[in-house]
């Protein structure tokens, strides 16, 4: 499917705000579906949780899609809601990899990495991350997006963000 | 691993959605019931009301019906300028009366 240029989403945004137009927003939903599975499939790491979590975004950014202002891009935006949407999630299901700085499988994993030398691909090298530096990567590395974009979405200073990636890399490197 | 090759990496071995050509339908059926806003309501009334001068007009035109005057070429014209005109207001009418 073809990506839609600036002003097609405009308008298709505001054909969303004036006129509630549901076709409007299905071809938003439809343009930005892919990338949004896919960021959170790899976030998530399961493809189910990640398809109810994409389309409860999805809903949430149709119901408040009168909020958005246009300061940011839609993409920014729809994300930002997305990862919200599974910060929720693991907050209520009480994960404990929604443990901010402290992650308990980050001591396992080095220690494992360093016994058996076996590399890992790189779903176990994500999921061995803290979720926070785990989306920093994926929207570094993976969505090729500026910090500063990225600093919007997780709503966060862009230091942060920098120093996020740099513990992620560290980490990366040593367990691969 | 040097940025470019963590990237390519990343790009290259991240895990891919299946495709699912029904995501889209699941999630418009999913989206509550319309809410009808005030901006809707005018659009919902102004088309109604151009739908009624339309209306109006062709009842006119077959009410003063004249061969001759039709098949001039500003009669043509008009014509056909009318039809187009009366399928989009009535589509757009139908579409906001919903």
């Amino acid at each position: 499917m073809k990506p839609l240029s600036r002003i097609a989403e405009a308008q298709l945004i505001a054909r969303c705000v004036v006129a509630d137009d549901r076709d409007a927003f299905g071809r938003l939903v439809e343009n930005y579906q892919p990338g949004l599975r896919r960021f959170l499939l790899n976030l998530a790491g399961d493809a189910d949780l990640a398809d109810d979590l994409a389309q409860d975004s999805f809903i949430k950014a149709y119901l408040s899609i009168r909020s958005f202002r246009g300061v940011s891009m839609f993409k920014t935006w729809l994300w930002r809601i997305a990862y919200n949407e599974f910060l929720n999630y693991t907050r209520k299901m009480h994960d404990v990899r929604a443990d901010f700085d402290e992650n308990p499988v980050e001591s396992d994993i080095t220690d494992t990495a360093a016994s058996s030398e076996a590399k890992m691909d790189v779903t176990t090298l994500l999921e061995s991350l803290p979720v926070n530096q785990r989306t920093a990567v994926l929207l570094f590395y993976l969505d090729d997006r500026p910090i500063k974009e990225i600093a919007k979405i997780m709503q966060v200073e862009e230091g942060t963000v920098k120093s996020l990636l740099s513990r992620a890399r560290q980490k990366m490197k040593e367990i691969d | 691993m040097t940025d470019n090759e963590l990237k390519n990496k990343l790009q290259a071995e991240c895990r891919r959605p299946a495709d699912d050509p029904f995501f889209t339908r699941k999630v418009m059926n999913r989206i509550p019931e319309r809410q009808h806003s005030k901006a809707r309501r005018v659009l919902a009334i102004t088309y109604a009301l151009a739908a009624l001068v339309v209306v109006g007009w062709w009842i006119y035109m077959c009410g003063n019906f004249d061969m001759e005057k039709i098949l001039s070429p500003t009669g043509w014209l008009s014509v056909m300028a009318m039809s187009a005109v009366s399928s989009v207001v009535f589509v757009k009418a139908a579409k906001y009366a919903m």
